[in-house]
């Protein structure tokens, strides 16, 4: 437990920069420092800022199912019930789930004449899971609804890691400030990854007539790193977990990078792609390999069988011809992309349409957001709109950062509705922060000041 | 319109606090995780031959084997009575006695005068009936002779024991004999004695002759006479006797084979129906060792139904007497096997097997040297013995015609049930033999109550059979149980099953028969589709 206890605090501990999605919080922009480990070519606006340690987080949570269909709580009854029927009826041909946990250890951003550096230190975890109707329905239903048929498993990924950054970023102005390019570099150090061969794919067929299973396996490899720390019955030492996590071999340069370009006075367009990279898991790494096969299960020779349960499990495992091994392997980081076009009105008050993908999984869809910001005095403040597909709710999200003397307080939601009734919706997020900002007057908007550059 | 935004901002906010409800998570606990899938799975096949299927409904006693063609046989052996040596034949005692005179009158001769007597005597040993000896090799027994005198002289007196011999030595003894001086007595232990009883007192071959020569002088001093008809009076007895190996013939004398049961605990698996045995036979073996023949009679041979009803074994193997042969004095020391058939040739045994019998009765009398073996020469040994035993075989070339079968099985997963709400059985049977089976399956309670019954249904059909008599292919059938929740409820206190099985050969009503072959088999592969439901919160 102890060790659980020192992970997660390792991770979640401070901070929050990246992201799952976050387009709410995308759209304070220049406003808030950490926005540029969403679009590194973002200048913060004030001269200096420091984050204060342990005050900016971020959780963001995305799927396909509504709460209510994961804890369902029968009409009249109160305990929550996790009914894979409900969960099977709701399910749609791809079905994804998406948990992001993000803190910043350290930011220092300082701004220059033409643009800005940073300094950052971050921790993430992310999980991403997405399944067909294949496997939902199998879970609820088991095979008997695929009998003479098969149910494929092909499409089912599923990927969780964990790991810590620490880098640089660098942003400068060109064109008269119409072209901002942004870039970040970036040490990773690999934490905790599990994931399933990217084509790993299975089936299982169930004949007509004797039920007999036919078990195809391909790419059945599944990579597994520092794992060991979190599921070993022998509690290690906690000298060894703090060593592991702050120095292991699981490290990896990795960028981010970004622009912005305004075309004209009222039309910007923005586009980044954050942590390309990859990682060579070599510390505690294991591989679970089950060699391309297609096995056919007819049952148990039953005479004079006696543990029956135990005879299934051996007779369907020796079909299989499966190792351990302890190669390093590598991954590519879950990879963003983010494009952004925004009309300005006025110089406060700008609409913004944003697109959003990861790759951490070949086949997550994207995200979509619309929305409008209007930065008053102090403080700037966001409305939005979020679309995944077509049968996944709408949510309706909100921003604000405020700039109350050198204490900056910044909050953003994709979906501000989750707090009235949150079983209706399969999506929350939230992002906090608090940093402190020096020169933070030069971004205020003075209406008494000429801007040269705008005459 | 910077006022009307910020407006806009307070209503927002306003509007969103307020309206915070988590009431869906107030109040509220972790329940149940409910799963409720519906597996289909392959549970296994199990294939039984002929022979294992046979040994399934065969409790105890038969042994199932197959015949010189293949076919299937259920055999039960039972030994009947041995008969020993000792038991058979006892030597009798024997005792003979004689005497011998001097012949001359001779009174106070001048001199000691020597008068001497010598006469060989020839005695018949006591027997029974037709018994003849030629030769006793004695193990035991006791020999015992006297002799006394009425000469008023001394007698010096030998006597030669001509048929009791000892390392090629025959029994010789030497004694005196004087006036009031009381009798002779003397004793012998017989064993490692032979007695050789083949030849007469002139040395003619003969049986039963016990040959003594006794020699005496009487010396007659000049103060003593004899007289003519003084004589040396001797006996002599043999007594509790065994022996090693007799040598002669022992006539004609009953051997015990005593009355017996067999079961045939094969049956009690059978209720209704009719079923046929084509080539049923029972087999008496005799293993013999003595060195004389045997007359076999059948007392009686039947078999008890299960109503008690008695079907007497009749024909012609019943009515004659039938010959064991014996092993020749070459053959000392083996055993010689003769086997007794009864089949559908020489008896009525394939009605009595057909009736399912529960018991079969054996009361079988045998006799040495029956007149029907001829004179042949005898020895019995100390070793010779004669084993019976009875072999019934059953080679399975049957006809079976709605035959009801019946077997208890234990089922003890019952609580492996509660979480099924719905079963779906799958059968299938690929079946080589030419036998189709109904069966229904009757739970019972702990109390032996039925409290579900699985009504008759067809479980495996019979394949066709050939010209050859073999079947001509594999006969598949599938058939399921669909158990609903109110009938797994129903089973799950259920602790035993009872199997209930009408079988029919292949064209059973046309009275046709059918062989069961060795190879044959019956493979059952069975699946199951189970709708269960995993309730944590009941577990």
């Amino acid at each position: 437990m102890k060790k659980l206890v020192i992970i997660i605090l390792f991770v979640f501990g401070v901070t929050s920069v990246n992201a799952q999605g976050y387009l709410s919080f995308y759209q304070l922009r220049d406003i808030i420092p950490q926005t540029q480990g969403l679009q590194p070519a973002f200048v913060p606006n004030n001269s200096l800022t420091i984050s204060l340690p342990g005050a900016n987080v971020g959780f963001a949570i995305q799927g396909d199912l509504k709460l209510e269909e994961i804890l369902h709580r029968p009409d009249g009854q109160r305990d929550f019930t996790l009914d894979f029927n409900i969960m099977n009826e709701a399910a749609q041909d791809e079905n994804f789930l998406n948990l992001d946990l993000t803190s910043n250890l350290f930011h220092l951003g300082i701004k220059t004449k033409n643009g800005g550096y940073s300094f950052f230190a971050n921790a993430r975890a992310t999980f991403n899971f997405t399944y067909g109707r294949d496997f939902i329905d199998f879970l609820a239903n088991g095979n008997s609804n695929k009998i003479g048929g098969t149910v494929d498993f092909s499409d089912t990924r599923i990927r969780m890691e964990a790991y810590h950054e620490v880098g640089i970023g660098y942003a400068r102005r060109f064109l008269e400030n119409r072209l901002t390019i942004g870039a970040r570099a970036k040490l990773v150090s690999g934490i905790f990854h599990a994931s399933l061969d990217e084509n790993a794919s299975g089936s299982l067929s169930t004949d007509a007539t004797d039920f007999s299973w036919q078990i195809a396996v391909q790419n059945g490899t599944a990579n597994v790193a520092g794992l060991d720390y979190l599921t070993n019955s022998d509690d290690p030492a906690y000298d060894d977990i703090v060593g592991y996590l702050l120095n292991n071999e699981n490290r990896t340069v990795a960028f981010d990078i970004g622009a912005k370009f305004r075309p004209l006075k009222w039309l910007e367009v923005e586009a980044a792609v954050n942590d390309i990279g990859s990682i060579e898991w070599k510390d505690n790494a294991r591989n679970y390999n089950t060699a391309d096969t297609t096995v056919t299960f007819v049952g148990v020779e039953l005479d004079g069988i006696q543990d029956s349960g135990e005879v299934f499990k051996d007779s369907i495992e020796n079909k299989f011809n499966s190792n351990e091994t302890t190669l390093a392997f590598k991954t590519n980081l879950p990879r963003k992309v983010y494009l952004t076009a925004s009309a300005y009105l006025t110089p406060d008050d700008r609409f913004s349409i944003t697109y959003f993908k990861s790759n951490a999984l070949s086949n997550l869809p994207a995200n979509y957001a619309l929305s409008y910001n209007h930065k008053f005095d102090k403080f700037v403040f966001g409305i939005l709109g979020t679309y995944r597909r077509a049968n996944n709710e709408t949510n309706i999200g909100a921003n604000l950062g405020t700039n109350i003397g050198p204490l900056q307080l910044y909050l953003a939601m994709d979906n501000v509705l989750v707090m009235n009734r949150p079983e209706r919706f399969s999506k929350a997020d939230f992002r906090f922060g608090l940093n402190l900002m020096f020169g933070y007057k030069k971004w205020r908007k003075k209406s008494d000041v000429i801007d040269l550059d705008e005459l | 319109m910077k006022q009307i935004l910020i407006a806009c901002l307070v209503c927002f906010v306003i509007a969103i606090i307020p309206s915070c409800n988590v009431k869906y998570f107030e109040e509220t606990e972790f329940g149940d995780i409910i799963w409720d899938p519906s597996i289909a799975l392959p549970i296994g096949e199990i294939t039984y031959t002929v022979e294992e299927l046979f040994d399934e409904l065969n409790d105890a006693g038969a042994n199932v084997g197959s015949n010189d063609e293949n076919v299937i046989t259920l055999t039960y052996q039972e030994a009947l009575q041995s008969q020993s040596a000792s038991a058979f034949l006892a030597v009798l005692d024997q005792n003979f006695g004689a005497s011998l005179s001097a012949g001359v009158n001779l009174s106070n001769p001048a001199v000691t005068a020597t008068i001497s007597a010598s006469q060989l005597f020839e005695f018949d040993l006591s027997q029974r009936g037709a018994e003849a000896y030629d030769s006793i090799f004695f193990k035991s027994g006791n020999f015992n002779f006297t002799a006394s005198s009425d000469f008023n002289a001394q007698i010096n007196f030998t006597a030669t024991f001509i048929s009791l011999e000892k390392n090629n030595t025959p029994l010789v003894i030497s004694g005196s004999l004087t006036p009031g001086g009381g009798g002779f007595n003397q004793a012998e232990d017989l064993s490692d004695f032979i007695g050789l009883f083949n030849e007469d007192a002139s040395g003619n071959p003969s049986s039963s002759k016990f040959l003594i020569r006794l020699e005496y002088d009487a010396i007659v001093t000049p103060t003593s006479s004899i007289t003519a008809t003084d004589r040396l009076t001797f006996s002599l007895g043999i007594a509790n006797t065994t022996f090693k190996s007799v040598y002669g013939n022992v006539g004609n004398q009953a051997l015990a084979v005593n009355f017996q049961v067999v079961n045939l605990d094969f049956f009690e698996n059978f209720d209704a129906g009719n079923i046929r045995f084509d080539d049923p036979r029972i087999k008496f073996i005799f293993d013999n060792s003595f060195g004389f023949p045997l007359g076999i009679n059948f007392q009686e041979v039947a078999a008890v139904s299960e109503t008690g009803a008695i079907i007497p074994l009749q024909g012609s193997v019943v009515n004659n007497q039938q010959v064991i042969v014996a092993p020749t004095v070459a053959q000392e020391g083996q055993i010689v096997r003769t086997e007794i058939e009864l089949n559908r040739t020489n008896s009525n045994i394939n009605d009595l097997i057909s009736s399912k019998p529960r018991k079969v009765i054996m009361e079988v009398e045998a006799e040495s040297n029956p007149a029907a073996a001829g004179g042949v020469y005898n020895f019995v040994n100390d070793e010779s013995i004669l084993d019976v035993q009875i072999e019934i075989e059953i080679p399975l070339e049957l006809n079976i015609n709605a035959l009801k079968a019946e077997e208890v099985v234990d089922f003890g997963n019952g609580s492996d049930l509660e979480e099924a709400k719905r079963l779906l059985f799958r059968v299938i049977a690929e079946n080589e033999l030419p036998l189709g089976g109904l069966v229904e399956l009757q739970f019972r309670d702990a109390q032996g109550n039925v409290i579900y019954t699985l009504d008759e249904r067809a479980v495996f059909t019979a394949a066709p059979v050939g010209a050859n008599g073999r079947t001509t292919e594999v006969a598949e059938s599938t058939f399921d149980i669909l158990l609903e929740d109110a009938d797994i409820r129903s089973i799950e206190s259920a602790t035993s099953i009872n199997v209930i099985a009408t079988l029919t050969t292949t064209d059973a009503q046309q009275g046709a028969g059918v062989k069961f072959f060795s190879d044959y088999e019956l493979k059952f592969r069975l699946a199951v589709q189970a709708d269960v439901e995993v309730n944590t919160g009941g577990n």
